[in-house]
């Protein structure tokens, strides 16, 4: 794991290895809306960094950036030291293999009609041209033995796997472009939670082994603790907070984190009544500016009510000291 | 007296052409009750029949469903009543809270006219006596800007606030009970915690019970009073929750609250589940959870498990269930 060197975005490189990624003063914009306005941050190898944030908030905008799927107006994106944005044709098709990503539902990102054997060749074919039939067979099994398929897989096509094997065939796939970089966007939210926890594992196998690095996209600071090192909080496109995953969940600076953290259900029906107003707070605005498409700030519901210093200040104290989570209170 | 009561519910799909192989029986033996003005949690992940039961509540099942048992409202039996009858309970003395609102009002129409057709269908009156109630629910679920809400088409409208409205709609007729099917989990995280407020405090000032289906454990234990855990069609586990969470008596109930990654955890490797409910439930002969269960002995795939009733109105359908061993 890479140690949490003080971050500073527009330095191209501060441990002496270069990022992986590096995003800096980043703008993309969708005519006049700035969806992402100014964003950076880079991902050191085997890094794992998360960026969080509800609907309307520029994740996705920014992931398809650095998939290189949309030209940002203004900044940045490099890979390993490369201008994607500045890349075209041969150049940019070669950067995008370096960075992959697993969807959410892996359902629909699955071709219904392929057997998962197919599936994963096909990736290989276009990584690896020269191989022969058997060595891709061979890949093939080895990259599903890897994300714990067994060879009796090999023949089924995702209507015949359930919702985890599904996402597993999807990394599978992803892994066998030998990335760098896996955009991991939502990646268990469509999962059952006993399924979720077997993907969250295999995630945390997956960087620890191969070295890969993350770009996690999830509103759900649970899987986020999970698997990332560092978080960024998004909000309007632009980022609030950003940190240590430790730091930022445990003494959140932005008003905006604490109302995303006293979101998470689960303390109890005392707490969920006592504590203060997420909503309220993502109505207010810290990023300045409406944004379309956010729910949060279009609800006129959402009353100007001022924000309480700390999130936690107005939880019971009988709730601060007992696990806020119902996973470990057993 | 107790509100509603589902006993023994079960629902099969028999297959086409009337063969007997091959029958689906996606919920078998659910017993549930709910009492006035509490709150009841049905939880458990995809196929495990909690959707199902809830529908059956509303009479709404698929044509090819054919359920047994009994489903009785304050006494009065649903389960087989009159469509006509049935008709008059939903929306009425029965009331639901989907999980899309974006797809569970009409596209076409403003919010208005879906309103004033639900109020007068259940109480009759002009359609100025429908709009002013409309606009008084729109306020009660703290949208003030009540002319455009009521103007707009539901596109319109951003996810909470039709969530809102929603909730407002289902208040209309002033149920006895409300069914919401996982209400919160299209929305935002800080847009859920808003709605799950408003349901707890209309439901203070209403007294309506509500049967609460939903796959997230930590929700369940912020609205319920109560909770049933469904696994592959069957109760597993009842109680109060903060008992059942704090000290679980099924193994299946403790193997999902130990999967779930929370945000103070120490990051050690969550306790997955492993292998998967059997594709054939029925031809099970122990318990259906044996083949995942780590404590599973001889007994578990020999016979099913009788429900056990533990102390403090707590059941377990489990050989081994213990609440000494769970406490």
């Amino acid at each position: 794991m890479i140690p949490d060197t003080p971050h500073t975005p527009d330095t191209f490189d501060v441990s002496g290895v270069p990022a992986v990624l590096r995003v800096q003063d980043l703008v993309v914009a969708y005519g006049q809306h700035r969806a992402v306005d100014g964003v950076g941050f880079r991902i050191a190898p085997g890094e794992s960094y998360a960026v969080v944030g509800e609907s309307g908030c520029g994740k996705t905008t920014l992931a398809r950036t650095v998939l290189g799927l949309l030209r940002p107006a203004a900044g940045e994106v490099a890979l390993e030291g490369v201008r994607l944005d500045q890349a075209r044709g041969r150049d940019l098709r070669a950067l995008r293999q370096r960075v992959q990503i697993v969807f959410q539902n892996p359902f629909a990102a699955l071709n219904p009609r392929m057997t998962v054997a197919r599936l994963v060749d096909e990736p290989l074919r276009l990584a690896q041209p020269d191989l022969t039939a058997a060595a891709r067979a061979e890949a093939v099994s080895a990259l599903l033995t890897s994300v714990g398929l067994a060879d009796r897989f090999l023949g089924r096509r995702p209507h015949e796997l359930s919702g985890g094997q599904c996402q597993r065939v999807a990394i599978a796939r992803a892994l066998a472009m030998d990335p760098v970089l896996l955009v991991l966007d939502e990646p268990t939210s469509a999962l059952d939670v006993s399924v979720q926890a077997q993907v969250l594992n295999l995630l945390a196998d997956l960087r620890q082994h191969r070295g890969l690095a993350y770009l996690l996209i999830s509103h759900d600071l649970g899987v986020v603790r999970r698997l990332a090192d560092r978080i960024g909080v998004m909000r309007a496109g632009r980022l609030v907070e950003e940190g240590p995953t430790q730091q930022v969940l445990h003494e959140p600076a932005a008003d905006y984190t604490r109302a995303l953290i006293a979101a998470v259900p689960g303390r109890g029906r005392a707490a969920l009544m006592g504590g203060p107003e997420a909503g309220d707070e993502a109505g207010s605005g810290a990023a300045g500016g409406p944004a379309p498409g956010d729910g949060a700030r279009a609800d006129p519901s959402a009353k100007p009510a001022p924000a309480p210093a700390s999130g936690a200040a107005a939880v019971p104290a009988s709730e601060l000291s007992a696990p806020s989570s119902i996973g470990s209170s057993q | 007296m107790t509100l509603l009561t589902v006993e023994d519910l079960t629902i099969d799909f028999p297959r086409p052409g009337g063969r007997s192989g091959g029958a689906t029986r996606p919920v078998r033996g659910v017993t549930l009750t709910v009492e006035p003005g509490q709150t009841l949690g049905v939880v458990g992940e995809t196929g495990c029949g909690k959707t199902l039961t809830g529908l059956a509540v509303l009479g709404l099942l698929p044509p090819a469903a054919q359920a047994r048992g009994s489903i009785r409202l304050d006494g009065r039996e649903l389960l087989g009543a009159p469509p006509s009858q049935l008709r008059a309970v939903r929306g009425g003395a029965i009331a639901m809270v989907f999980q899309n609102p974006a797809t569970a009002f009409d596209p076409v129409r403003p919010l208005r006219t879906q309103f004033e057709r639900v109020i007068r269908r259940h109480r009759g009156g002009s359609r100025e006596q429908a709009r002013a109630r409309a606009a008084e629910l729109l306020a009660e679920v703290e949208l003030h800007d009540t002319d455009r809400v009521l103007g707009s088409y539901p596109h319109q409208l951003s996810g909470g606030m039709l969530q809102r409205a929603m909730i407002a709609l289902a208040l209309s007729c002033e149920p006895r009970l409300v069914i919401a099917d996982e209400a919160t989990s299209a929305l935002d995280v800080t847009v859920a915690q808003q709605v799950r407020r408003l349901l707890l405090r209309l439901q203070h000032a209403h007294g309506f019970g509500v049967l609460f289906v939903t796959h997230n454990l930590g929700e369940a234990r912020d609205l319920c009073d109560r909770v049933a855990v469904l696994y592959a069609g069957e109760v597993v586990e009842t109680g109060p929750v903060e008992d059942v969470f704090t000290a679980p008596a099924h193994p299946y109930t403790k193997a999902l609250l130990a999967a779930v990654p929370t945000v103070d955890d120490d990051g050690a490797p969550l306790a997955s589940l492993p292998g998967e409910v059997p594709a054939d439930v029925l031809a099970v002969t122990g318990c259906v959870f044996a083949n995942r269960c780590r404590q599973a002995a001889d007994l578990c795939r020999s016979t099913p498990p009788p429900a056990r009733t533990l102390p403090g109105g707590r059941s377990a359908l489990c050989h081994f269930a213990d609440p000494e061993v769970a406490a």
